[in-house]
């Protein structure tokens, strides 16, 4: 049970701690925001006392001294310096770490935390800064008394200044509500003329009627983070059930409009008169203002998501069988109850992917922290600019994602940008900038990386190439065709393997990663002006809508995303086989014959079909035996043994049961069509 | 390795009787028809669909260049996955499933096969079995081959 608490915990921290160093990135651009450094020291706050409460004490005890330094700096008695943020940072990690591993064991490490605390210290130096750390360790759990429910009159005075704390008493109450039945009295007599009136500073105390089974420590529980902030008085009453007697209601009118706090004697003179019976029939009229804390989102073990996705997937795989079924019956009752699960079945489909879709914002931390602490050891000054991070990406494709994009942005500042008096010679700001951009196209999410530093000159990469022998000397290229060079193996332009950079990873890698999620990459640049990077991705990864054609004895499934148009054969003409070039009208196509490429037994020429599809910034034709229309496909991998399968990406169960091959177009496009490239063995 | 199997599942290739440690068995089926994957090495003969999952079917026949690869009614496919993994299934075509025992007792001697057999050549031991030689096939070893 507590295993599971102290999971949460981590989980949330986690997400406190990415609030933070967002938080910090923003303070060392404005250092004299008080609004961020509230969110700074809230955030410290609720992971010292998670800390302690969930027995990570060393996390707590660490914590503890950075949250007195942004005490002081809340408090305008220490200023914000680069030094402390570049500590705090620091002490993030150590942070992440502790987290992590829970408390130290280890002699060294405790030994190193003591002379981190002891770093923090000297800048909190300054004197009367020891904030009361009440949580120690009284966190005994104690097993509830019993079981009956009880009623309590709960007292609670917050002090003038508990909101500057970043305590919302609101939520105070909201745990109480969770633990039972209540009532809440709100008194609001100390609220000043307007012209006086503060708004960081509470004039509200607050009386709760509860009724709950919980025990007397599990409510004091509640007040465990405000001890210091609130009076608190908890008084068990001797009544029965009275939360729901108009008696209480009436009770509570009056003590409102007398503004005189409810007594326990008033309260057990109720429980007396005999009226504690369940009559709660006009509950709504006069409910006392709470205003309902709605949950907007929830947390959901990501496990239970990839569940569902798989039976939604099955589902829509049973559902074409149905579908199938009621075709062939022929009863219309059938194929009416088959269409109305079709469209169910699809809203289920697009909702459960919609879930399993986060944010890319959830990343970004990282890469800004990559940019940031580069370039610091590196002695550059980079702005990192962000566009678009609240696109969404189905998680196992982020998850495949964050480290070709690590490399890519180390790249950029380690190669890409030039040091600040290279770039003043020429003509150019000293600081240098990298994009982050990301954005819908179509099907697809396209995410660049553009840095404004020394690009690369295409020659080199030719003669680079050519050097390496990748390409033959006197092959012709496409400018986008060089720039494609450097994602073959073999292929890495810096000589010098650099401490940043050069850690035996290069793009080869991170094509083949990009492409392990149907991912494409592109490089383009301008010597001078710097460089693009470009990676177009596909939102999800199971589901594709794809056009089932026939070739040979099989069925294919090709995504409908990558096509752009379907051909008779009638309408093309074969100008010349040898060269595989058809004309359609009066454009001119690259083709490729699916059967050859898939070198089929039989050879009887079926019905033949065209089909254009792009391929980066071409189209190219696959020619088929015969388009068989529409089909929803729930790919599933082929298993491992037939990874090294280029032609095909999977597999998809059609509704009789039988299996039809997913086609990687692009894949075999690159394959076929760029022969022009020697593969280096 | 050889020490923590417990129970054969015997088969026939050929004449010969092979065996696969039961643990890593996870189905027999009857040889059906399965879907062929282009550009792929002559002993995988397609795909099939267990419950769902996607997995190639391969040859044992042709992996051990027996000398004749022909289909009867006793021909079988035997799904194994040699980690437990559903990403690992693959099912492997033999002429015949022979039966399942327990080894009890019986000494798994040091094999010393040699017989013509292709891809196919490691072996766990041999077991000297009513009169018969049976081999056990050292699956680990035949899926990285496999998977080469």
């Amino acid at each position: 049970m507590i295993d599971k608490f102290r999971e949460k915990f981590v989980e949330e921290s986690l997400d406190n701690i990415n609030d933070l160093e967002e938080a910090l990135f923003l303070l060392e651009k404005d250092m004299h925001n008080s609004e961020i450094i509230e969110r700074i020291f809230r955030a410290m706050h609720s992971l010292k006392g998670g800390g302690a409460m969930f027995g990570f004490n060393h996390l707590s005890e660490f914590t503890h001294h950075l949250e007195t330094v942004f005490d002081l700096i809340r408090n305008d008695k220490l200023k914000v310096s680069n030094d402390i943020i570049s500590m705090t940072f620091e002490a993030i990690d150590q942070i992440k770490h502790l987290l992590q591993i829970g408390d130290l064991t280890d002699a060294g490490d405790i030994a190193n935390q003591q002379a981190f605390i002891k770093r923090i210290q000297e800048v909190s130096n300054q004197e009367g800064s020891t904030s009361t750390a009440s949580v120690g360790g009284s966190n005994v759990e104690q097993i509830a008394e019993s079981d009956g429910s009880k009623t309590f009159l709960i007292s609670i005075k917050p002090n003038e200044d508990i909101l500057r704390n970043g305590t919302n008493p609101f939520y105070l109450l909201d745990d109480l509500h969770a633990m039972g039945d209540a009532k809440v009295v709100a008194f609001a007599k100390d609220i000043p003329e307007l012209t006086q009136f503060k708004p960081v500073t509470n004039y509200s105390q607050w009386q709760v009627v509860l009724n709950t089974s919980e025990s007397i420590n599990e409510i004091k529980d509640v007040f465990i983070f405000v001890e210091d902030e609130c009076e608190i008085d908890l008084q068990e009453l001797k009544v029965n059930n009275v939360i729901n007697s108009d008696a209480l209601v009436a009770l509570i009118d009056k003590a409102v409009a007398d503004r005189v706090l409810l007594t326990k004697e008033q309260i057990e003179a109720i429980g007396e008169a005999g009226s504690g019976k369940e009559d709660d029939k006009k509950d709504g009229k006069r409910k006392v203002q709470l205003k309902e804390h709605k949950i907007s989102s929830i947390r959901v073990n990501s496990n239970k998501i990839d569940d569902l996705v798989n039976l939604v997937s099955e589902l829509v795989t049973i559902q074409a069988q149905l579908n199938l079924y009621a075709e062939k019956d022929g009863n219309s009752d059938i194929v009416g109850l088959a269409e109305n699960i079709q469209k169910l079945s699809r809203q289920l489909r697009d909702n459960a992917f919609e879930i399993s879709l986060i944010p890319l914002q959830s990343e970004l931390m990282r890469f800004q922290r990559l940019v940031r602490d580069l370039s610091k050891e590196l002695d550059k000054e980079i702005d990192f600019i962000i566009e678009g991070g609240d696109i969404e990406l189905d998680k196992n494709i982020i998850e495949h994602l964050t480290d070709p994009l690590l490399h890519i942005i180390r790249n950029s500042v380690d190669h890409g940008i030039e040091m600040a008096d290279e770039r003043i010679k020429n003509g150019k700001s000293p600081k240098g900038t990298i994009v982050f951009k990301a954005f819908y196209s179509g099907a697809s999410v396209i995410v660049q990386v553009i840095d404004d530093g020394k690009g690369i000159d295409p020659e080199f990469i030719k003669s680079k190439a050519i050097s390496k022998g990748l390409i033959d000397e006197n092959v012709e290229l496409s400018r986008k065709e060089i720039f494609d060079l450097v994602f073959l193996s073999g292929f890495s332009t810096k000589e010098t393997v650099s401490d940043v950079s050069g850690r035996g990873v290069g793009m080869d890698v991170v094509k083949k990663k990009i492409g392990e999620i149907r991912g494409e990459v592109s490089l383009d640049s301008e010597v001078g002006k710097g460089t693009t990077l470009t990676l177009e991705l596909p939102m999800t990864l199971s589901i594709i809508d794809g056009l089932l054609v026939k070739v040979s004895d099989n069925q294919y499934v090709i995504p409908i995303a990558n096509i752009e148009k379907i051909h008779a054969i009638e309408d093309v003409s074969f100008g010349n086989t040898i060269n595989h070039i058809v004309s359609i009208g009066e454009e001119q196509f690259p083709y490729i014959d699916v059967r050859e490429v898939f070198e089929t037994k039989n050879e009887d020429s079926g019905g033949k079909q065209l089909i254009l599809v792009k391929f980066e910034d071409r189209k190219v034709g696959l020619l088929v035996d015969q388009v068989i229309g529409e089909y929803q496909t729930v790919v599933k991998p082929l298993g491992r043994y037939l990874k090294k399968q280029e032609n095909i990406s999977g597999a998809t169960i059609m509704g009789d049961g039988s299996i039809a091959l997913v086609m990687d177009t692009n894949r075999m496009i690159h394959n076929n069509a760029s022969k022009k490239y020697r593969t280096k063995k | 390795m050889k020490d923590q199997i417990t129970s054969l599942i015997s088969f026939y290739v050929d004449k010969e009787v092979f065996a696969f440690d039961t643990l890593k068995v996870r189905n027999i089926l009857e040889y059906g028809k399965m879907t062929w994957v282009p550009n792929t090495k002559d002993y995988v003969l397609g795909v099939m669909n267990l419950h769902g999952n996607i997995f190639p079917v391969a040859d044992l026949r042709v992996m051990m260049e027996t000398s004749k690869v022909e289909n009867t009614a006793d021909t079988s496919i035997i799904v194994v996955s040699n980690d437990g993994k559903t990403d690992s299934l693959i099912g492997i075509v033999v002429d015949g499933v022979k039966e399942v025992f327990d080894i009890d007792g019986l000494e798994i001697k040091e094999s010393v096969y040699h017989g013509n057999s292709g891809i196919v050549n490691s072996f766990l031991g041999t077991i000297h079995k009513n009169e018969e030689f049976v081999h056990i096939i050292d699956l680990d070893e035949t899926v990285l081959e496999i998977e080469k």
